[in-house]
């Protein structure tokens, strides 16, 4: 009652925790879609696909770009313990022209329907399993123009788009999804050094049933690892480095969000010292008393976290196109739940502050 | 730290001894009177109050001992600096006397742990405090209320009914909605009665009650103090130095340097 009756009839006070609180939470949250952004845009074309992992060329170290097997090497990954589908991966860095002009293309070839088939597409359909010359597109294709009907050519080779396909970029590139020959036609137009390779792909995508042996998989063929799909996204240059450096931002200014919540509340319990030893006097506990300033600083933290995360979605509105930002309920809610216990660990600190008041100085007027 | 043997109430000689320092009343000494209410509600027996060890050892209260019965409505009277706060403080269980006991309806309040203490302040004490000590975002009615949260006897009906008689006979009626701000000094300790009384205490403990309030209002302060606690047939003890408003007490306890001197009718205090 007393922590309630407190915040509603203090408002102005507790106007600026929440709205200190807000902003925090709204730096974090667009932190946290730049995070999300720059991680789902880079690896979108690993993550939203039927592949369990890819069996990349040894020195690769996990690069589809960097990575050289041979098609036939899908066979002897097929054999390997628990794999159900494979197919080899060709993987193509370029510029392409579309109808309204050059744009960037990850030309991904692979055998559609087998692993490695995105899985996200949201409008037309999909190629078929060795239908040549047309292509599934990433969505943000749409920003250039692009269309189903729509023609897609690297060099002299062209594709036409069939579908689109959502949350599939990599390396923050939009995705078209082809066939192996496609793809390889593609790769012979702009990178002629590569035509006497007719056979080689860049790695071998799978499937399996469960959770794959990746030791048993890598071995199936000589000189070559396997990697989880999750792996695979992480070991996309850069990946890491920037998930762990923007994550370090957020959770420091989480920390810092705990540490505002403390002074706020050990000035507010300062300033009640003498109220509070006079109530203590009257037969309120310590605990009872604390469990309050815990309440109000829960009560801030969610008000913080509402307010912050509709400015921030609103912010969000605003942000250019070409920023790869990524509102993410997961994240969302993560940084709700850090928020909400780094006030109320903030809060704690006042305990020791509030069970250290003396009840005896509320008499004789001499604090 | 009650030890057993100061417990008992004090014999004459060192009582006696201590007060041939201070100067003689009419009235007894306080341990004497006490012998005479062997049914007091509060009874308070060989308490000394010891700050700090050694040499610089400083001796807020010397063996106090004296006894209340209930109803009735007395003063603490003394200078500052007399120990009367200590005296108080004591009694209402903010303190620990370093040694001496201090007994309520029978019950023995001294070497009872923090919590027990915390309730037995919450369900036997109302306190006055000097400066009104209102909770300032809540209304005249939420404060009284909020300390009858404190209790468990008593459901949210019985004690919003009590409020507001409170309030009534306190003349706050009209102002129960009111915060603490937008009150007077005089009605700010009005609500204070009212919330000193809330939980039906056994005894009501006044701290100065007229310190922020000029004579005129303090006087209707104190007499209504009187006429509530009397009322309810519960035990007060106000602390005071004014003279001027021990008239409207039953009894009053001289307190000098730290000792109870004597015990006087407030009419033989006047001038």
């Amino acid at each position: 009652m007393l922590a309630i009756r407190e915040i509603q009839r203090a408002r102005g006070r507790f106007a600026s925790i929440v709205a200190a609180l807000s902003l925090i939470v709204f730096l974090v949250l667009v932190l946290g879609a730049l995070a999300d952004g720059l991680f789902f845009g880079a690896t979108g074309a690993v993550r939203s696909t039927t592949a369990s992992g890819y069996v990349f060329s040894q020195d690769a170290e996990g690069s589809l770009v960097r990575s050289r097997v041979d098609e036939a090497d899908a066979a002897a990954v097929a054999s390997a313990p628990g794999v159900t589908s494979v197919s080899p991966v060709g993987v193509l860095l370029t510029g392409g022209t579309g109808p309204d002009g050059a744009i960037d293309l990850a030309v991904f070839g692979l055998e559609m329907g087998s692993a490695g088939t995105p899985t996200t597409l949201v409008e037309g359909r999909l190629p078929d399993a060795g239908e040549d010359g047309v292509a599934a597109v990433d969505t943000r294709l749409r920003d250039s123009g692009v269309t189903v009907g729509s023609q897609i050519s690297v060099g002299d080779v062209s594709a036409e788009v069939v579908g689109f396909v959502a949350d599939s970029a990599y390396q923050l590139q939009p995705t078209a999804w082809t066939s192996v020959p496609t793809w390889r036609a593609m790769r012979d137009a702009v990178r002629p050094e590569l035509r006497g390779q007719p056979t080689a792909v860049n790695a071998i995508a799978f499937t399996t049933g469960g959770a794959p042996d990746l030791m048993a998989i890598g071995a199936s063929v000589p000189e070559t690892t396997a990697l989880s799909a999750e792996q695979t996204g992480l070991a996309i240059p850069g990946v890491e480095q920037q998930s762990s450096t923007l994550n370090a931002i957020i959770y420091t200014t989480l920390a810092v969000a705990a540490l505002v919540v403390a002074l706020f509340f050990a000035l507010l319990v300062l300033e009640k010292r003498e109220l509070f030893a006079a109530l203590k006097a009257l037969g309120s506990s310590t605990g009872r008393l604390g469990r309050g300033v815990i309440a109000q600083a829960a009560i801030a933290s969610v008000l913080g976290v509402v307010i912050g995360a509709a400015v921030a979605r609103l912010f969000g509105m605003l942000i250019p196109a070409e920023v790869p930002t990524l509102f993410r309920t997961e994240t969302l809610i993560t940084i709700a739940i850090f928020t909400v216990v780094a006030g109320v660990v903030g809060a704690l600190f006042s305990l020791r502050r509030i069970a250290r008041i003396d009840p005896a100085t509320a008499i004789g007027g001499a604090l | 730290m009650s030890d057993a043997s100061s417990a008992i109430p004090a014999g004459p000689d060192p009582v006696v001894l201590a007060t041939d320092a201070v100067p003689n009343g009419p009235g007894e000494t306080a341990a004497a009177d006490a012998a005479h209410h062997l049914s007091a509600l509060l009874r308070v027996s060989g308490v000394s109050k010891v700050y700090g060890e050694g040499h610089t050892a400083v001796t807020a209260v010397s063996d106090a001992t004296m006894a209340v019965d209930e109803g009735e409505f007395v003063a603490l009277l003394g200078p500052s600096g007399s120990g009367k706060t200590t005296l108080i403080s004591i009694i209402g269980g903010l303190l620990a006397p370093s040694t001496g006991s201090v007994e309520v309806r029978g019950t023995e309040v001294t070497g009872m742990t923090t919590a027990d203490l915390t309730r037995f302040r919450a369900e036997k004490v109302g306190f006055v405090f000097q400066a009104a000590n209102l909770v300032p975002f809540l209304t005249a009615r939420e404060n009284l209320l909020y300390v009858s949260s404190l209790v468990k006897s008593i459901s949210k009906k019985q004690a919003q009914q009590r409020a507001d008689q409170l309030l009534e006979e306190l003349g706050l009626a009209q102002r129960a909605k009111n915060l603490p701000e937008q009150l007077s000094g005089g009605e700010r300790q009005r609500v204070a009665i009212g919330r000193a009384l809330m939980n039906d205490p056994d005894l009501v403990l006044v701290d100065e009650p007229t310190a922020a309030l000029d004579t005129s209002m303090g006087r209707q302060v104190v007499q209504l103090l009187r006429r509530e606690i009397k009322a309810r047939g519960k035990t007060g003890i106000m602390v005071t130095h004014d003279l001027r408003m021990v008239e409207y007490t039953d009894r009053v306890f001289e307190i000098l340097d730290g000792t109870l001197t004597h015990v006087e009718q407030p009419s033989a205090l006047q001038h």
